[in-house]
């Protein structure tokens, strides 16, 4: 089933519960802790990272930050990946449904990593493992999409110009 | 490493809950079906490896987000 793109983050109603998350980028934050969104799975590779907040960025909604709770360091970079590929689909298992606790498919909201190196001619997104959002619930987890030929590395500078859209095999996907 | 010979339909148990059934064997391809819980997650051990090394990579990142957006080029696509 397909999935609507990622609208803005916006906070449940209702009385705030502050708590402080210590950052190394942003310093400390007061959030509320509605706002705070647990991954069902860790990320790959951060198994001590459950709970995470949603930063926006400064600008026109393009790409968003995904700060550990758990880890002050921990950052990643996300965006809607249907900014470079309008026709992105997930297909989600009703596993993933029930993970989420998704009342309906296009409750879900859909992020990919950013990678963001040194070289700046390399930043790309990861279209193999989006992470997948419900923002009712504020439940999330990376899924891989291991029927997909959706590219792990999925190159973001100049990639209007060098890949037709719809044909998001470049990089090195396993 | 135990090591285990099996035939083509016939299984492992690794626990109580996860099933490793040996489906059918080619020249160089061995296809496995595994039933497991849903909290444990199986993935090809690459690809595994692959994204695992990309979230790494994507953690290390110190780029300010007026600079991404430029970075990130919309195709300008009428939906």
């Amino acid at each position: 089933m397909a999935i609507a793109p990622c609208a803005a983050i916006v906070a449940n109603g209702g009385e705030m519960s502050k708590m402080k998350v210590e950052t190394t980028r942003f310093g400390t934050l007061d959030i509320d802790e509605k706002t705070v969104v647990t991954f069902t799975q860790p990320i790959l590779g951060f198994s001590d990272c459950q709970r995470y907040i949603l930063v926006e960025g400064p600008s026109s909604g393009k790409v968003w930050w995904l700060q550990s709770c758990d880890k002050p360091e921990v950052a990643f970079i996300v965006m809607n990946p249907m900014q470079v590929v309008p026709d992105y689909e997930v297909k989600l298992d009703a596993s993933e449904v029930e993970d989420l606790r998704l009342e309906k498919a296009e409750d879900a909201r859909l992020l990919t990593i950013v990678v963001v190196p040194e070289d700046r001619s390399k930043i790309r997104t990861n279209l193999k493992a989006p992470i997948i959002y419900n923002p009712k619930t504020n439940l999330a987890k990376q899924v891989i999409l291991h029927d997909s030929d959706y590219a792990v590395q999925y190159p973001l500078a100049g990639a209007v110009e060098k890949t037709p859209v719809g044909t998001s095999n470049a990089g090195s996907d396993a | 490493m135990l090591v285990l010979t099996r035939k083509e339909n016939e299984s492992i148990m690794i626990g109580d809950n996860v099933e490793v059934k040996v489906l059918e064997v080619k020249e160089n391809q061995v296809r496995i079906g595994v039933v497991a819980p849903r909290e444990i997650t199986v993935h090809r051990m690459e690809v595994y490896l692959a994204i695992q090394r990309e979230n790494i990579e994507a953690a290390k990142a110190q780029a300010k987000t007026e600079e991404l957006d430029k970075l990130i080029q919309q195709p300008i696509k009428s939906k």
